[in-house]
């Protein structure tokens, strides 16, 4: 086959405008019980994001995204330092991070992940790797539970969703259709209600944040359907 | 020593035996290492490589403070740095139960929309063992729960030595006995005795030596050293011959290590080096002969340990080794305790000092 750009270049478009691709990833009972593993193509696969891409999202829905490039590299702060210094210099952060920019600025050293790359499979820097891992381990949840960046940016979350509107109803769905692209269901409604009605008196600001957490922290955020 | 491998990023011993055997406690990681260095191939120590993430090491602590330095700050608190992530003393714990019973209502309503998806059943299972992690690890760690006689057999508020590597040891124990299946602990004193050696020696071995025989003793009085595999080793010997004066230099062709309980027989000393100290001339063992005694020592045979990547199946031995028959008997251990006795460095001789002035930041 004579392979030239142009022929990749429609190839490219004759698969993604076909039909099979187009699928969505809706549930088909019938298909389901004959081709579980989806092999025939009988919807699109559901997946998980990739750790890149969770972080970008959590900045994207607390309105903290900065899309310039960062200037120079976060590593540079460490001079001429080794680079076993990470963590215990003040040049850099101990996660590697701290910033809001594109993931994709995130420094990848040979031996040291950002913890967000790292906790969520981020392909190992020393090894070819043609497939990444997709693993759900309580360190991923700890992560989204405790650290400080997820906690900012669930902060960050409620707070753009207080400027949205007054309303308590508006702003709940402004937040899942941020978060999910669609509105909450009743039950959904209730169990948010009852969570709201266990919390011990505070202002409302920090409930709201509470929540926004379990927004940035649940299955769905992370998994595209 | 870690991996097999100098050339390749290669799953960690620790990531093969998790691998190979599983966990046995289901709040805890299975594969643990306290205070590893950062530097010296740092994470891929103990890290899975190509192995699936859940194998690799979970980290407490990081690179420990020169001594001097920790007295100083008066930091000395074991383990070093605590594990990332376990909350804030601030953090209410029903507040954090209302979360994430919300939570795991709304990826239950997911997991029902979706009928069938692991990854959402995962989650919910992972965010119950995090919460569950994170209400054992603190307690775990601390070790000021043990009674004053264990803290004495360890040597633990000895006045006369740093008792760093001590609190390492009783932690070690402390995990060993709640069903983690490896542990690695680095010891926080340095071997690589380039120069002033006489001295140097004599406090390194003051700092590990009663430690280390508390851990066999503890380990041996509540049971368990029978089915724990305990190792001890660095990376490399040091010369017969001196260097700089009172040093001696790195040596790759002689050099010993030593392992207890968990299957191998005691009171034996296997092969031998020449006259001089200088190179190994009898039953050496290579690093893939020792990698395949120790999976035969815990369980698996260590030629059918595999796991495909990049089109064929790898092993922790590549494609060789062979168990030491001579030294090992029968039994077969549950566990593995890995001590690296501490930093047996390959930087040249005039970095030590920078390194070290480095580390104090």
């Amino acid at each position: 086959m004579l392979l030239c750009w142009n022929a990749v270049k429609s190839l490219v478009r004759r698969i993604v405008l076909s039909r099979t691709y187009r699928q969505s990833s809706y549930w088909r009972e019938e298909a389901f019980l004959r081709d579980p593993d989806n092999r025939l193509l009988w919807r699109a696969n559901k997946r998980r994001l990739e750790a890149d891409c969770i972080r970008d999202a959590m900045l994207a829905v607390s309105g903290r995204l900065d899309l310039t490039p960062r200037k120079g590299s976060l590593v540079a702060g460490l001079g001429d330092k080794s680079d076993s210094l990470f963590g215990f210099t003040q040049g850099v952060p101990s996660d590697l991070d701290g910033s809001h920019h594109r993931s994709v600025y995130l420094p990848v050293v040979r031996d040291r992940l950002p913890d967000v790359l790292d906790l969520f499979d981020f392909a190992e820097p020393g090894l070819v790797t043609g497939d990444w891992d997709t693993t759900n381990v309580p360190m991923q949840a700890l992560y989204l539970m405790n650290n400080p960046f997820v906690r900012e940016q669930a902060g960050a979350f409620a707070k753009r969703l207080g400027d949205f509107s007054p309303d308590v109803e508006d702003r709940l769905r402004q937040g899942f259709y941020m978060a999910f692209g669609r509105g909450p269901d009743d039950s959904e409604r209730a169990r948010i209600r009852e969570f709201l009605s266990r919390l011990p008196d505070g202002s409302a600001e920090d409930a709201e944040a509470l929540l926004c957490q379990v927004l940035l922290s649940s299955a769905e955020f992370r998994n595209l359907d | 020593m870690h991996t097999g491998s100098f050339q390749f990023v290669r799953p960690s011993l620790g990531a093969w035996t998790l691998y190979g055997l599983g966990s046995e406690n289901q709040n805890l990681p299975g594969f643990i290492t306290l205070n590893p260095p950062a530097d010296f191939g740092g994470a891929q120590n103990y890290g899975s490589a190509f192995l699936p993430a859940v194998f690799q090491g979970t980290k407490i602590g990081g690179s420990a403070l020169p001594d001097l330095c920790a007295a100083l700050l008066g930091k000395d608190e074991e383990p070093g740095l605590p594990m990332k992530n376990l909350g804030l003393p601030g953090d209410s714990r029903p507040v954090q139960r209302a979360q994430l019973d919300l939570l795991k209502g709304l990826n239950q309503e997911k997991l029902e929309r979706d009928r069938w998806n692991p990854e959402i059943e995962g989650a919910i299972d992972s965010f119950e063992l995090a919460f569950r992690m994170q209400d054992e690890v603190p307690d775990l760690l601390d070790i000021r729960s043990e009674p004053e006689a264990v803290r004495r057999l360890y040597g633990i508020g000895s006045k006369s030595t740093n008792d760093r590597f001590a609190r390492q040891c009783l932690l070690a124990r402390r995990l060993a006995e709640a069903g983690v299946r490896f542990i690695e602990v680095t010891a926080p004193v340095n071997w690589d005795h380039h120069y002033l050696l006489r001295d140097s020696i004599a406090k390194t071995c003051a700092a590990t030596d009663q430690p280390i025989a508390a851990l066999l003793t503890d380990l041996k009085r509540r049971g368990l050293l029978e089915d724990t595999l305990v190792i001890w080793a660095g990376e490399f010997g040091r010369t017969p011959y001196a260097q700089s004066g009172d040093g001696r230099d790195h040596n790759h062709k002689g050099y010993s290590l030593w392992m207890a309980g968990g299957g191998v027989r005691g009171g034996l000393a296997y092969g031998a080096t020449d006259d001089f100290g200088y190179e190994a001339v009898e039953n050496a063992v290579h690093i893939h002969d020792w990698h395949a005694t120790i999976l035969h020592l815990l369980g698996p045979d260590h030629r059918r340990l595999t796991y495909e990547y990049g089109g064929r199946k790898f092993r922790l031995t590549n494609v060789s080794g062979e168990v030491v028959r001579g030294g090992v008997g029968l039994a077969t251990a549950q566990a593995s305790l890995e001590i690296s006795p501490g930093r047996n460095t390959t930087s040249p001789m005039w970095l030590e000092p920078l390194l070290r002035y480095w580390e104090m930041r």
